[in-house]
């Protein structure tokens, strides 16, 4: 246990007061209970093998405060997320910001909330969601989230409901507010053959601000559901940030998933999905850049319970400078869980001496009839391919962009959602191919 | 193909080498404190340096817990009730000048395991020590390798005679410090085999050491260090066996490989201390730390091993690939039935330029087993163009058994290239089916499976050992299929 120099204990009873109008019994237990869970833990070190390779102790040694809710806010560097076709989530410096939001008028079957509200309301369906996931698979950050938990916003997807517009969740963090942090937490809920397709950005590009954003969304996808969820990270080159998304899935349920991560100074993605009955079918995939001294750690694991499930991870890594890659994933295969079809790859592609890529892919199977894969390379630049564009009067710098280029299309290519995919190529242009390094 | 008949088949089931020899022996009292150190090192007649070593790595150890990280579930070995010296008591007083002064029922033991160390029935082509319980009891063909200049004598006779050697490599590549087990072998190791191949010579014969439990509430400890010196060239063979016995033992070695510009060291170990009864009752733990450094320019190390006893199992044979050039190799094949757990892999640690790894691990579990892969590929920042190649399979035969799969790859150099594949599977029921349909039986339909799910390891093992643990697989399996 490392230190900690914020004063947690104080924003705690901070965040207590702000909230206490809106806090029910069972919340107020929910958030002692994580409070104390990170009190004991407290940050993990390099020791924990769940945190071998990344080390937070430049967040816990840091000092953060509360937010407060800005009065004017200028939102000109952020039209390219403003689309009238998209059900819209602005959220500045991690409040929900009405005023830029659109929430209003939603199709029928489809309920989007403040977080605030929903506890209210739908105090047991959100219950129902998070007693889903194993009290095991909660570690200091979703600890932290837990006992912070304030902002966000509650979806709920009502049965047979086609949600046709995508739902756009903008965490956007202004840099106006010094050393914030910030725990936004979202619950979906998808009910018995609904479909929805969701994007979560957490931007800022005030470059240098300094911010840790220790982000979570809970998803429940009921039998027979579809969703795709996209999530990109393209947060101040300065900021922290640690997400944990967890997933269930129920019989036969369909989950399409991308994360892309492009900024920070220092990012943790857990990602774990617990595929529990049969049919189900789950695409993990992500690209993560890394660049200057970038320090991007993504965290996956897919718990295989029932039979005649499918999993498929292709994530991505492109490196340069000092940047560094980590890539942890987990399949687990119940011995419940014949039939099952896993496939892993992680790829990394080191453009500079100085990066590192570390990766450890894992696998532990308890069912004897199943087909699991995994596989990670590490390499550089094809010097082939590289020598032929170079040949046809390509300069160097533009061929090496060229291929990277490619390298990521090839996942890039699986968002099924074309809006999304442009959206998320832009923003890898942006904070990585056509930045300087 | 081998088809075992039925009356071999009935002998072989269980374990052909849980016998125990009724043998005097010298054992020290239980316990671990410096004195009973200072008595072994005593009864050992060791140079000063070693005693040394031994307190230097007994109060490291004291220091350290055990690793709990390891996939596999034990009961703790409570240190303090273990005898940490036995040696039959022919031994103790004097050495024996021949083999005809050693107790002939040791040779009887060894004549029984398949190891004849007698003049006339030895094993042509391999050379042989022949450890038991904590000491060496006879080398063979001795008289040959001194010809080409190779020593290849017990420990103990290495510390006597050539002190210099043994002081300067050992500890080199396994520090008392590494672990807790290597600390532990470091207070306490008894005997083990010693070999240096001096330089550019190929060493005529293949050295093997054969080592054997027999005494109970003992733990083995023993160390082996292996120098290659430039040019020169060695294929050594390890095999292992214990009794049957209803508690558990320790066993915990240390194994220092070294090799100079131009050389080669080819490590075989086909491992088959006893596993435990189907309950999971008895076996032996072994916690084995093994490493070579490839330390010259062009140098190679090759670990093959056939993991198919102990009831847990905990090894990592490693490579340093320092100097430039250098190669290292890990092939395995772990085979886990009953309650067994297996926790290996290997690590290459890639330092030198153009340095060059090939991993290649087959698992297979069967019954409520858990097998588990675990390797390291490091690229250091200095490796360049440093290239890896991994492979891990795993079968699984019968559902109540796992596998798991859990690679560490850390690459700090751009020009590197690293590749790891695993896979998981079973037995295909289409091949399975056509073989049967070709009038094999299931079993010998299994076995030919196994055989070609192997293959690409067997095929690095010297050729005897190579049929034998083909036929170790056949008898392992048995009844844990259909």
């Amino acid at each position: 246990m490392s230190s900690v120099t914020t004063d947690y204990n104080k924003a705690f009873e901070l965040s207590k007061k702000l909230s206490s109008s809106g806090n029910t019994d069972w919340l107020a237990e929910l958030r002692q209970n994580n409070y104390d869970l990170f009190q004991n833990e407290g940050f993990p070190t390099v020791k924990h093998e769940e945190w071998k390779y990344t080390n937070v102790k430049r967040i816990s040694d840091s000092s953060f405060n509360l937010p407060e809710e800005l009065e004017k806010t200028d939102l000109s560097h952020y039209q390219d997320f403003i689309n009238d076709n998209e059900i819209r989530l602005f959220f500045i410096d991690g409040i929900l910001s009405q005023k830029h939001s659109t929430c209003s008028e939603l199709p029928g079957g489809v309920s989007i909330k403040p977080l605030k509200e929903a506890i209210k309301d739908n105090g047991d369906i959100i219950q129902k969601v998070i007693n889903h996931f194993p009290t095991e698979s909660e570690n200091t950050f979703t600890g932290l989230n837990t006992a912070f938990i304030q902002e966000g916003v509650f979806i709920d997807v009502a049965a047979k409901t086609q949600a046709d517009c995508l739902i756009n969740l903008v965490y956007v963090f202004t840099g106006e507010q010094a050393d914030i942090m910030t725990f936004p937490r979202n619950i979906l809920h998808l009910g018995e053959s609904s479909q929805a397709s969701v994007v979560e950005t957490h931007i800022s590009r005030n470059l240098h601000c300094v911010y840790f954003n220790n982000s979570m969304t809970d998803i429940s996808i009921a039998a027979n559901a579809r969703l795709n969820y996209f999530k990109a990270q393209a947060d101040s080159r300065n900021a922290f940030h640690v997400s944990n998304t967890r997933i269930y899935q129920e019989r036969d349920s369909h989950l399409e998933s991308f994360t892309l991560t492009v900024g920070g100074s220092l990012v943790r993605n857990n990602l774990s999905i617990i595929l529990d009955g049969p049919g189900c079918h789950s695409g993990l995939d992500g690209l993560c850049t890394a660049s200057d001294h970038q320090h991007i750690d993504n965290h996956t694991s897919v718990d295989h319970r029932e039979p005649s499930c499918v999993s498929d991870q292709l994530y991505k890594g492109l490196l340069r400078d000092h940047g560094r890659t980590v890539f942890n994933g987990k399949i687990y295969v119940k011995q419940k869980a014949q039939l099952t079809n896993a496939y892993q790859l992680n790829r990394n592609l080191l453009l500079s001496p100085n990066a590192e890529a570390d990766t450890k892919p894992q696998l532990e199977i308890y069912a004897d009839d199943v087909k699991c894969t995994h596989g990670a390379t590490v390499g550089q630049m094809n010097e082939e391919e590289l020598f032929y564009l170079q040949s046809r009067g390509i300069p160097k710098n533009v061929a090496i962009n060229m291929l990277s280029h490619g390298f990521a299309e090839d996942v890039l290519l699986r968002i099924p959602l074309e809006g999304v995919r442009d959206r998320f190529r832009g923003l890898l242009c942006e904070y990585f191919l056509n930045s300087e390094s | 193909m081998t088809t075992l008949d039925t009356d071999s088949k009935l002998a072989e089931k269980g374990y052909r080498y849980g016998f125990v020899s009724n043998i005097e022996s010298d054992t020290f009292p239980k316990g671990l404190n410096e004195d009973i150190i200072r008595q072994l090192s005593k009864i050992k007649n060791e140079p000063e340096f070693v005693l040394e070593f031994r307190l230097k790595a007994f109060r490291h150890w004291q220091t350290l817990t055990e690793p709990t990280w390891p996939h596999v579930e034990y009961e703790q070995v409570d240190f303090q009730d273990l005898r940490y010296y036995s040696a039959p008591k022919s031994k103790t007083e004097k050495a024996p000048e021949s083999l005809d002064e050693v107790d002939p029922e040791l040779l009887k033991t060894f004549e029984k395991l398949g190891i004849p160390l007698s003049e006339q029935k030895r094993l042509t082509g391999v050379a042989v020590d022949a450890v038991f319980d904590s000491v060496s009891v006879a080398t063979t063909h001795q008289e040959e390798l001194e010809k080409h200049g190779v020593i290849f004598c017990s420990f103990s006779e290495a510390l006597q005679n050539h002190p210099e050697l043994v002081k300067k490599y050992m500890g080199s590549v396994v520090p008392y410090s590494d672990n807790f087990y290597a600390a532990l072998n470091s207070a306490v190791f008894t005997d083990g085999s010693f070999c240096y191949i001096p330089k550019g010579v190929k060493c005529p014969l293949e050295l093997s050491t054969y080592f054997r439990i027999n005494a109970s509430e003992t733990g083995q400890f023993e160390r082996t260090l292996i120098v290659a010196e430039e040019g020169s060239y060695v294929s050594y063979l390890e095999g292992c066996t214990a009794p049957m016995r209803d508690e558990n033992q320790l066993h915990a070695a240390v194994v220092e490989l070294v090799a100079m510009d131009d050389a080669e060291i080819k490590y075989s170990t086909v491992q088959n201390w006893y596993a435990g009864d189907e309950e999971g009752k008895g076996g032996i733990y072994n916690f084995v730390t093994k490493r070579g450094l490839c330390k010259g320019r062009k140098s190679k190390i090759s670990w093959t091993q056939v993991e198919a006893g102990s009831s847990i199992t905990w090894k990592y044979p490693s490579v340093i690939l320092r100097g430039d050039y250098s190669i290292g190799e890990f092939y395995s094949v772990a085979l886990t039935n009953n309650k067994m757990q297996a926790d290996t892999g290997t690590k290459m640690i890639h330092i030198g330029k153009h340095t060059k790894s090939t991993i290649v691990s087959k698992g297979i579990s069967a019954d409520e087993s858990a097998n588990s892969y675990r390797g390291l590929v490091q690229i250091q920042p200095g490796a360049y163009k440093a290239r890896n190649f991994s492979q891990c399979d795993s079968m699984l035969v019968g559902d109540q058994c796992s596998a798991n799969t859990f690679p560490y790859i850390e690459v700090k150099n751009n020009t590197a290239d690293v590749e790891h594949e695993a896979s998981t599977s079973k037995i295909s029921a289409d091949q399975l089916f056509y073989l049967q349909s070709r009038g094999m039986d299931m079993e010998a339909a299994v076995s030919l499976l196994i055989n070609g799910f192997c293959k690409e390891v067997f095929k690095e093992l010297p050729l005897e050992f190579s049929v034998e643990a083909v036929k170790l697989l056949e008898m392992k399996l048995e009844g844990s299929v259909g």
